[in-house]
């Protein structure tokens, strides 16, 4: 049973499941970011403002702002986190979504 | 052909009586078939045509046609299409006659040549649009429809307001452009934002498309905004403020997805944020970044439907959409994963999605115009936009951590409109000419040139350096299953509560005033009681003398009064 289900649900991210492979693909993601930073030397650029001339203006840009975008909504969230029963059942969170509108099927494995 | 002679919107209104006889499975053809229908008249109507009608001594322009127009109607009729199709199973006759007129009564309103009408169809789109929500038949979906209702119906008053203000001032309703300057233009500009999502009156957005039913987020997510990006596109071009409003716009609700548990209400915090966009693109107002606004907004209904769709498809396969419930569904969902990443790859806009050929316009002409520091918030944004729709949907919906679910994939017809959707965000990535062609401006310009490819390419793809690492480091916000407090509190609970506060108060005083009154009854009483009581001094009989006495001193008193007054 359990052998049928892994083949049925072998699919073409199945390759993802190997951490290995995983990491030689982040690997490669890592090798193809350092050769788009060096890019910057072959290309004629076209800065709008002094900052954007900085080499690697928008790698940097990119890595840091997204790196702020994540701690700063973890700052945000101390603040605003409630319980999902918070405004009762005046609001859907708390509640099931309707079982007869949808269909929940599993995947057969059979 | 015939229906040259009638406003498209009527097509759309045809299936209301039709409904009440026709079984479900016949009116799900009519809703393929009518925005067909109506987007090969929209593609063959002749640019600057207008049909007027008289009524009540108003001219009433139902049909006005540009460039502007075209592309709104024909996106409308697309968006309907597609939404549709993903709704092929639903039998609820309430939500096949809401969707189906929702969309007509926003095609209305794209063709309005007037305020009076755009008002109709303004309010139409409130109306039809709500039973979309209320459809899920629960306790929190009916409250939650009331909130979306009423601030939908207000917006649609301050638009009349504004409307018969404007007509006492000038005696004009033509819907045109506007300077903000009259009581009537601010009230006009502020009903636009209602329905824009402006900072502050954004709420009503996140707080019911995640309320909606399934199929019904995938509707609302293309209309009700997206109008009103075209209302202000036409009345509020080069509005200043605009472009500050955008760019606030772009910028909270990325910090607020990034902590939502809800999917759905992630992508509505994310369609928040691509509004933002448009709305900056209004406010610089060249040609060329109206030409923006338009394009990413034909873009954006069709990603932000994909994305709705996939979640749909999950929700419609698991019952739940929040994050801290699924993970690792790519195993038994491969395909609505696929199209899920295509849809978010179109967002982050990537290069060949459609995204970066919509977006870049807007940015180019932000940095043209040399307002640096929006640009640098949009960019910034930019990055934000690929934080949560780009990598925090797919990902925990779909890979992340396994979650045991094994759901089905979805079913064919939600497969295919995906399907279509992913293709058509493809084909405008890839050849933007044919999108370019139906801008209100020529476009002069040309998103693939090796600096714009690379930037954007650095800059995505750095950002994606650091999730990896902070995924490493195990710092991500967790994913909990809760949610979190937005502007909404004002109206949800502090208004509620103090006007509770006030009752309880106002409760009191009358308290206090009806006890403070009783016990000076009471004294009043025992006054009485004392004087005219049965032993009271005045009911005691009295002497004769006394009397005369009493009556003497009274006379006097008269006397000198009014001897001293002459």
């Amino acid at each position: 049973m359990e052998e049928k289900e892994l083949n049925k649900s072998k699919n073409f991210f199945s390759w993802l499941e190997d951490p290995k492979k995983a990491q030689i693909l982040i690997l490669i993601f890592v090798i193809f970011c350092v050769g788009l930073f060096f890019a910057d030397f072959f290309y004629d650029r076209h800065p709008h403002f002094s900052a954007d001339k900085v080499f690697g203006f928008y790698a940097i840009y990119g890595f840091l702002m997204f790196t702020f975008i994540i701690f700063a909504s973890k700052v945000l969230r101390f603040f605003v986190i409630r319980s999902e029963n918070f405004y009762g059942e005046k609001a859907v969170d708390s509640e099931d979504y309707p079982k007869e509108q949808i269909n929940m099927e599993e995947d057969n494995v059979s | 052909m015939f229906l040259n002679s009638i406003p498209i919107f009527l097509l759309f209104f045809l299936v209301m009586p039709f409904s009440l006889i026709m079984p479900w499975k016949i009116i799900r053809v009519f809703l393929l078939a009518i925005p067909i229908v109506g987007g090969f008249q929209i593609l063959n109507m002749e640019l600057g045509s207008s049909y007027t009608i008289n009524f009540m001594g108003l001219n009433l322009e139902l049909v006005r046609f540009d460039k502007l127009t075209r592309i709104f109607s024909l996106i409308f009729c697309l968006a309907a299409f597609l939404g549709n199709l993903y709704a092929w199973h639903v039998k609820d006759k309430v939500q096949q006659v809401a969707s189906i007129v929702y969309s007509g009564a926003a095609i209305g309103a794209v063709f309005a040549g007037d305020l009076v009408t755009l008002f109709f169809f303004w309010e139409g789109t409130a109306i039809a649009s709500v039973f979309l929500i209320w459809a899920r038949r629960t306790e929190g979906s009916y409250y939650t429809g009331m909130r979306y209702l009423i601030i939908q119906i207000i917006s649609g008053l301050i638009l009349l307001m504004g409307t018969v203000l404007h007509y006492k001032e000038t005696g004009s309703i033509a819907f045109t452009q506007f300077e903000l300057q009259s009581l009537a233009s601010w009230l006009i500009f502020i009903s636009f934002g209602i329905k824009c999502a402006f900072p502050l009156l954004h709420n009503w957005l996140q707080d019911s498309y995640p309320a909606a039913t399934v199929t019904g987020t995938v509707i609302l997510s293309a209309f009700t905004t997206k109008l009103a990006v075209y209302a202000l596109a036409r009345s509020f071009p080069g509005t200043e403020i605009l472009i500050y409003i955008g760019a606030a716009m772009t910028l909270f609700p990325i910090f607020f997805a990034e902590i939502e548990n809800d999917l759905r209400r992630v992508l509505a915090y994310s369609l928040n944020n691509q509004l933002g966009f448009m709305v900056v693109g209004i406010g610089i107002g060249t040609e060329m970044a109206l030409n923006g606004t338009a394009s990413h907004a034909f873009a954006h209904i069709l990603y932000k439907a994909l994305l709705f769709m996939s979640v749909g498809a999950v929700l419609f396969r698991t019952g739940t959409s929040k994050a801290s419930e699924l993970g690792g569904l790519y195993r038994t969902m491969p395909l609505t994963a696929i199209f899920c990443l295509v849809g978010a790859a179109s967002i982050s806009a990537f290069p060949l999605f459609s995204g970066f050929v919509t977006k870049s316009l807007i940015m180019d002409q932000t940095a043209d115009q040399h307002y640096e520091l929006i640009w640098f918030v949009l960019v910034f944004a930019s990055a934000g936009v690929l934080s949560h729709s780009g990598i925090k949907v797919p990902f925990f919906a779909f890979f992340s951590h396994d979650s045991g679910l094994r759901p089905k994939e979805a079913p064919k017809h939600m497969l295919l409109a995906m399907g279509l959707t992913s293709a058509l965000c493809i084909i405008i990535g890839v050849a933007p000419v044919i999108l370019y062609e139906y801008l209100p401006y020529e476009v002069n310009y040309k998103p693939y040139t090796s600096y714009h490819v690379i930037n954007q390419l650095q800059l995505l793809c750095f950002a994606i350096l650091s999730f990896i690492l902070i995924k490493w480091f195990k710092m991500l916000p967790k994913e909990i299953r809760s949610i979190n407090i937005d502007s909404d509190i004002i109206y949800r609970k502090a208004l509620p509560m103090s006007l509770a506060y006030l009752v309880f108060g106002l409760k009191k005083v009358i308290k206090s005033i009806t006890e403070i009154r009783n016990s000076f009854g009471y004294f009043i009483i025992t006054i009485l009681q004392k004087l005219i009581g049965s032993d009271g001094s005045i009911s005691r009989i009295w002497s004769t003398g006394n009397m005369v006495l009493w009556i003497a001193i009274v006379l006097s008193l008269i006397l000198i009064l009014n001897y001293s007054t002459i």
